[in-house]
């Protein structure tokens, strides 16, 4: 503003009425102003406004600088194809999911431009927070720290006050992320935070720990035993899921010793209460079935018969569907022919069973051992019977809840799975709009794949 | 928002409609797929019981224009985008079968329409009457006089605000900022009644408030003094006032044939309309294009920002020649050249050089830099673009400073921007010797 405005602006905002206009100041803005007069006051305050305002915007100077931000380190990887990077703005769900591993198999990161849609999108949806924080690289990271996205901001574990400074969203999310770029730094930070935590966020950093369980976490095992002791009842039960699912714990060991013994004391930290048969089927249900038989002399046999013999047979089969025990399963199939025993005992055969028989229960079962994305020859029989079970459909609640969950899961197909035979023409629009839509998708990871590869 | 980079994906009303695209866009979905000289036509396998029709018409003026038998309201439709898309990436798939009957008669007709005018003599060989320049003087003279009681009355308002004080303006009822525009659009000067509407969300700022009214009261005192005025800063003073510019008057006048760079483009919506401003670049001028729509409508196909095109672009009358008229179509080319950039000094005085001469010039533009995007270190400070010199205030939206800070990574860049006084609102970024659009509108639904 220039010299004589303040002066102006104060007498404006009080009002001609009540305060005299200001006398021009002695500067050539001011001498200017002083030769407007209007025949009232409110009309030569306005006057003289417009010529001052306008001066001070035409010679306007720029504000002092600001500070600088710290630039952003350089990138130790390439960005992606640039042909591939095209499909991202109109990518969601699972196709982004599927674009970002591409992306980190491919070794690059994501394009600078495509960083704040993503960011903004991992905000929204926490299930792309980790996929997308493998292709953030640097400068991913530093856009994530101005982004509102402290939690994507870090490959290493923070210092203490950055930590601090994080909601229990945040710490969750940080956690997670570092469970994947760099397991060793996750399970150190959890070491060092976790007895300061609050009860909530202790539960969500267990929780973490649960999903993404592997063979290495054995290292956690005395923040695990103490957190049996925790206060929080929430916390106990996730520490002690963990433990059962760590083949080798001292947990395991405990509670498989009960499974010979009726007299073992109840021990509720390990999960150990009730009389004999409830601490046996807890025993049955829960504990890793490697411990199980560990501590079982007949080994597969043994330990079915000792399930059979106190009517546990369901406990044991539970146990080993929740540790997806493979060799249990085969034994235990004979005595329970259920679609999930065989689904985990031999997937292979469940879906071409399943397949034949047109079952999308034995289907779905066999397919939740499969990996992904699945074999072109299962994708294009799986694909098959998704178009032949469509093909009347006129409505979507026409199509039956399995066969629509089976398409729920079509980002599975591979994309170089070979296509039917188009639908007929006289095909319901239902029908044909779904199928259209299946075929598009497909076209569309077909192209994304090809992008990547084609392109180094 | 992330905005669409295929340059036919620009043309979407919204990037919902870019990405139903973009699934369309597979050879699966067409049944048919032909192309024409400048046409490509094709059927849809939608949701509907027959396929839906779609045409696409690539000469002509307005060009690509569509046509779909898709009841979409959105223009145009994502049928006619997947057909544009299908011919860039599948070629080979299509045919070349004459067009059906309803796509053929729409040729026709847009053909004719745009057929070069024929003589003004007619078959009787007398010349047509034009319009009676007696009549024009009398409509011109009762809106002078409806424009200068608007103006009468806006000026005693203006100073009963002032004379009450400004401080007292924020305890108004809306009802009064309404009435007073509504009357300026009765007394036709719709210019000045957008200025007025725009006074509630100045009020928590004093003296950005008393800078506006200002510059409101001095079309107050500049309209009964048009005579002295020249002829180009009448025509200032007119636009300001929200007279309408007659374009066929300003094509007539000429303008310059060349390659234009597509500085980017804002969209602003108010409450009757919905404006686009889009900038170009050619040599040492800087053009404005201007599209509106009224609420619920789409906006006319838009220039691809940061591309180029082959454009007759005649600037409208004025002191500086800023707003321009497109003459017939645009026609993309090969890139042109980055204007050299200009530092926040430069931009500063080449902004107040425009405003000395039109005193209502809202905003110019810029392709500025380096400069280095800063962005706040506390809650509440506003972002900022800063060089060696000092900083100007970075406004757009959050989408669009994130990508410039997520290009630039910290360190000095160039970018194109609108500058308005108050803040830059930045339109596109400069990387390798392109721009990159920074906004994309609307929705950002990805599938």
């Amino acid at each position: 503003m220039g010299s004589d405005l303040p002066a102006l602006l104060s007498a404006a905002l009080i009002g001609t009425e009540r305060a005299p206009l200001p006398t021009p100041g002695p500067d050539a803005a001011g001498q200017a102003a002083a030769r407007i007069t209007r025949g009232d006051p409110a009309g030569t305050l306005l006057a003289r406004a417009a010529l001052l305002t306008l001066a001070a915007t035409a010679g306007r100077q720029p504000d002092p600088p600001a500070p600088a931000p710290t630039p952003a380190p350089s990138d130790p990887r390439p960005e992606a194809p640039a042909r591939a990077a095209r499909h991202l703005p109109h990518l969601g769900g699972p196709l982004l999911h599927e674009w970002l591993s591409l992306c980190h198999a491919h070794g690059s990161r994501v394009p600078a431009l495509h960083l704040p849609r993503l960011l903004s999108l991992a905000t929204q949806d926490r299930s792309l927070r980790v996929p997308l924080a493998r292709v953030l690289d640097e400068r991913g990271r530093w856009l994530a720290q101005h982004a509102n996205s402290p939690a994507l901001a870090h490959a290493e574990a923070p210092d203490e006050p950055t930590w601090a400074a994080l909601s229990d969203t945040d710490r969750d999310t940080l956690h997670r992320v570092l469970r994947a770029l760099n397991p060793d730094t996750a399970r150190a930070l959890l070491s060092a935070q976790f007895d300061t935590e609050r009860a909530a966020s202790r539960k969500r950093l267990l929780s973490a720990v649960l999903d993404t369980l592997n063979d290495d976490d054995h290292t956690l095992e005395p923040l695990l035993e103490g957190a049996l002791d925790d206060r929080s009842p929430d916390v106990q039960t996730l520490a002690r899921q963990i433990l059962q699912r760590l083949p080798r714990s001292a947990l395991n060991a405990r509670i498989a010793e009960a499974l010979h013994d009726p007299g073992t004391p109840p021990s509720p930290r390990d999960g150990l209460s009730g009389g004999p048969q409830a601490r046996l089927s807890h025993v049955l249900r829960h504990a890793h079935p490697d411990a199980l038989l560990r501590a079982t002399p007949g080994d597969l046999p043994g330990l079915i018969t000792l399930a059979r013999d106190h009517h546990l047979l369901d406990d044991l089969i539970a146990g080993t569907l929740t540790h997806r025990h493979q060799p249990l399963a085969q034994a235990l199939l004979p005595h329970a022919p259920t679609p999930a025993l065989r689904a985990l005992s031999d997937p292979a055969r469940t879906l071409r069973d399943g397949l034949h028989d047109r079952d999308p229960d034995l289907i779905l079962a066999a397919l939740a051992h499969h990996p992904t994305p699945w074999t072109p020859d299962d994708s294009h029989a799986i694909l098959s019977l998704l178009q032949d079970t469509l093909r009347h459909t006129e409505h979507p609640y026409q199509w039956p809840q399995r066969w629509r969950t089976l398409h729920d899961h079509a980002h599975h197909l591979h994309p170089d799975t070979t296509p039917p035979a188009p639908l007929p023409p006289d095909a319901p629009h239902h029908a044909q709009s779904v199928w259209h839509d299946l075929m598009g998708t497909l076209d569309t990871r077909r192209q994304i794949r090809h992008d990547f590869k084609e392109h180094p | 928002m992330t905005p669409p980079t295929d340059p036919i994906l620009t043309l979407a009303p919204d990037t919902g409609s870019a990405a139903s695209a973009l699934k369309l866009a597979t050879p699966t979905r067409w049944p048919d797929l032909h192309a024409g000289p400048t046409h490509l036509w094709g059927h849809c396998q939608g949701s509907g019981t027959q396929p839906y029709l779609t045409g696409v018409d690539r000469s002509g003026p307005g060009a690509p224009a569509f046509k779909c038998s898709c009841p979409s309201r959105k223009f145009p439709c994502k049928h006619a985008l997947a057909l544009l898309l299908l011919h860039e990436s599948h070629p080979q798939h299509f045919g070349t079968d004459p067009a059906p009957d309803p796509i053929r008669k729409w040729l026709d007709g847009r053909a004719e329409k745009h057929a070069p005018p024929e003589s003004d003599a007619d078959p009787a060989g007398e010349t047509r009457s034009g319009p009676d320049p007696a009549a024009q003087a009398k409509r011109r003279a009762a809106r002078e006089k409806k424009v200068s009681l608007g103006l009468d009355a806006l000026q005693t308002f203006l100073k009963d605000l002032v004379r009450d004080g400004l401080a007292q303006a924020a305890a108004r009822p809306y009802s009064d900022w309404d009435t007073q525009a509504a009357r300026l659009v009765d007394a036709q000067a719709p210019g000045a009644a957008r200025l007025v509407r725009m006074i509630p969300e100045l009020l928590p700022h004093p003296d950005r408030l008393l800078a506006h009214l200002a510059r409101l009261y001095l079309l107050t005192e500049a309209w009964p003094r048009r005579d002295t005025l020249t002829a180009p800063q009448q025509a200032d003073l007119r636009a300001a006032l929200g007279f309408p510019l007659d374009k066929a008057a300003t094509v007539a006048a000429g303008g310059t044939d060349t390659r234009w760079l597509i500085l980017g483009h804002t969209v602003s919506d108010e409450e009757q309309v919905r404006t686009r401003r889009t900038w170009l670049h050619e040599g040492g001028t800087t053009a404005l294009l201007l599209d509106f729509a009224a609420p619920g409508w789409p906006l006319p196909p838009t220039l691809p920002a940061g591309g180029s095109v082959r454009a007759r672009l005649s600037p409208a009358p004025g002191t500086v020649p800023q707003r321009h008229v497109l003459d017939g179509e645009a026609t993309r080319t090969a890139p042109a050249p980055l204007p050299a950039p200009v530092t926040l000094d430069s931009l500063l005085d080449a902004h107040g050089a425009a405003l000395a001469l039109n005193p209502w010039l809202e905003r110019t533009a810029h392709h500025l830099g380096p400069v280095t995007v800063h962005p706040p270190t506390r809650d509440g400070d506003p972002w900022r673009a800063g060089d060696a010199r000092g900083s100007l205030p970075l406004g757009g939206s959050d989408t669009a400073r994130l990508t410039l800070l997520a290009l630039g990574g910290g360190h000095p860049q160039t970018f194109t921007a609108e500058w308005d006084g108050q803040s830059l609102t930045p339109l596109c970024a400069g990387q390798d010797g392109t721009l990159h659009p920074l906004d994309a509108p609307e929705n950002d639904d990805g599938f």
